[in-house]
């Protein structure tokens, strides 16, 4: 038996000892330490960034969708109304400089603009109330002491949007019809640009006050917008299960889809090289 | 002193690529022969020997020292080897091509011609039975000869029971014998 099994085993060793040749020896080790370098930092940091930098973006974006528009206007919250103390209308004067500098740091329009818009969201924005009344309060008191005139005017020529938003009560009305007329400083003919901009806002309410419940759905869409559905998507991958993803490659087969199901199983072979394919499914995803 | 396999599996997953050389050079002799033995042509041996190496890289993240490396390796040739199989519908382990391309065997080293010829027989009888087997029979004896595996090893690379791979087993040594005593 063992005189046998030497027999044997010289005669296999005579088949001769092939080696692979060398520049395939060079090509594997290259490969090999190719995907060296990568590793040294893990390889899900990549995909994680990325994903983290969709997410941030998309967080950012649709924030600023929904903050841009500024004005909620479906109901007039009464409630909310008596914790704005009335503006102090006589004290103003010495207060126009500040108003100016603390509105244009709170956003990076033109001046006007941010103020035209803010204004209106204190009235539904409760928990906001507050530090938007900070805002407002320094407009109203520019604007009395400046152009009451104007401000006039402007509730004149602007009765649709602003009064529908001021109507509840007549302090509101008050600060309304104060910050919707433009500023006189930006009205004034130095600073030509806030002409426009001041006009806008009134395009702006009207439309705004009319689209309140669309625009509570918006927000209630936020969560479940395409993009961050899509990315959670993503994050759960059908590849993750060995057998979907064999019905996925069976699928595309018998769409007639061959070239993107060898690509697929060939992906699937380099990520599980151990998996064992079941007969029956080997039939329905081997390469036509 | 010198590292296991496994040793040195873990240690290119960490990154060190000379782990891999070291762990290259003591498998490849023996993964190149099994995979070559296995097919018909070089060229197509050694595009699959490639693919199998490539495999263990993409791979070696995910690896975890539960068994033993030779297995684990061969277990990857072996599914590798499958597909190459399944993709060519199984005609190419037709028994009448597979002695026209059996490998030309070596001359052992002898310094006597007629011990030269007769090895040269043995070699070209040998050959001309391993290419003959059937293919789970030649794969069982190649992981046994090539690889050093035990029967369980082979069971386990190439998922079968222990009992079906002793059988396999057995049958090609026994076939092979035949083959070398035919003299």
């Amino acid at each position: 038996m063992t005189d046998h099994d030497d027999k044997l085993h010289r005669a296999y060793r005579g088949l001769g000892n092939e080696e692979p040749p060398a520049s395939l020896d060079a090509a594997i080790l290259a490969r090999a330490r190719e995907r060296v370098v990568p590793r040294r930092r893990p390889s899900w940091m990549v995909p994680v960034s990325i994903a983290a930098v969709l997410v941030l973006g998309i967080g950012v974006s649709l924030r600023m969708q929904l903050e841009q528009p500024g004005i909620e206007t479906s109901v007039p919250a009464p409630a909310a109304v008596p914790e704005r103390p009335a503006p102090p209308a006589p004290a103003a004067p010495a207060t126009t400089a500040p108003a100016a500098s603390e509105v244009a740091r709170d956003s990076s329009a033109p001046v006007a603009a941010p103020e035209l818009k803010r204004v209106p969201q204190k009235k539904v924005d409760a928990p906001r109330q507050k530090e938007r009344f900070d805002e407002a309060r320094p407009q109203s008191n520019v604007a009395p002491a400046q152009a009451p005139l104007e401000a006039a005017r402007s509730r004149e020529e602007k009765p649709a949007s602003a009064d529908a938003v001021s109507a509840p009560h007549p302090k509101a009305q008050t600060t309304i019809s104060v910050a919707v007329e433009p500023p006189p400083a930006a009205a004034s003919p130095p600073a030509p640009a806030a002409a426009p901009a001041a006009a806008a806002p009134s395009l702006r309410l009207a439309p705004q006050t009319m689209q309140a419940p669309a625009r509570a759905k918006r927000e209630a869409e936020a969560d479940t917008a395409p993009g961050a559905r899509d990315l959670r998507k993503s994050l759960v991958t059908p590849e993750a299960d060995p057998v979907r993803e064999l019905e996925r490659i069976a699928q595309l087969r018998a769409e007639g889809r061959h070239a993107e199901a060898d690509r697929a199983l060939e992906e699937f072979r380099r990520q599980r090289p151990d998996y064992r394919i079941p007969e029956a499914v080997w039939e329905r995803v081997k390469p036509r | 002193m010198p590292e296991s396999d496994e040793q040195l599996m873990l240690a290119y997953a960490g990154g060190n690529a000379a782990a891999f050389e070291a762990l290259y050079s003591r498998h490849k002799g023996p993964l190149f022969r099994f995979v070559l033995r296995s097919v018909k042509g070089r060229g197509e041996a050694e595009e699959l020997y490639q693919d199998i190496w490539m495999r263990v890289v993409e791979a070696a993240g995910r690896y975890a020292p539960q068994a033993k490396f030779t297995t684990w390796l061969y277990t990857i040739a072996h599914h590798r080897l499958v597909d190459h199989w399944r993709a060519k519908g199984l005609a190419m382990v037709s028994l009448d091509d597979e002695e026209t391309t059996a490998p030309e065997p070596e001359a052992p080293p002898s310094a006597e011609p007629h011990r030269i010829v007769e090895a040269q027989q043995t070699a070209g009888r040998l050959a001309a039975a391993l290419a003959a087997l059937p293919l789970a029979q030649r794969e069982a004896f190649l992981l046994h000869y090539e690889a050093d595996l035990t029967a369980a090893q082979i069971a386990a690379a190439t998922g079968t029971n222990a009992e079906a791979a002793k059988s396999r087993l057995r049958y090609a040594i026994n076939k092979l014998r035949e083959a070398v005593d035919d003299d």
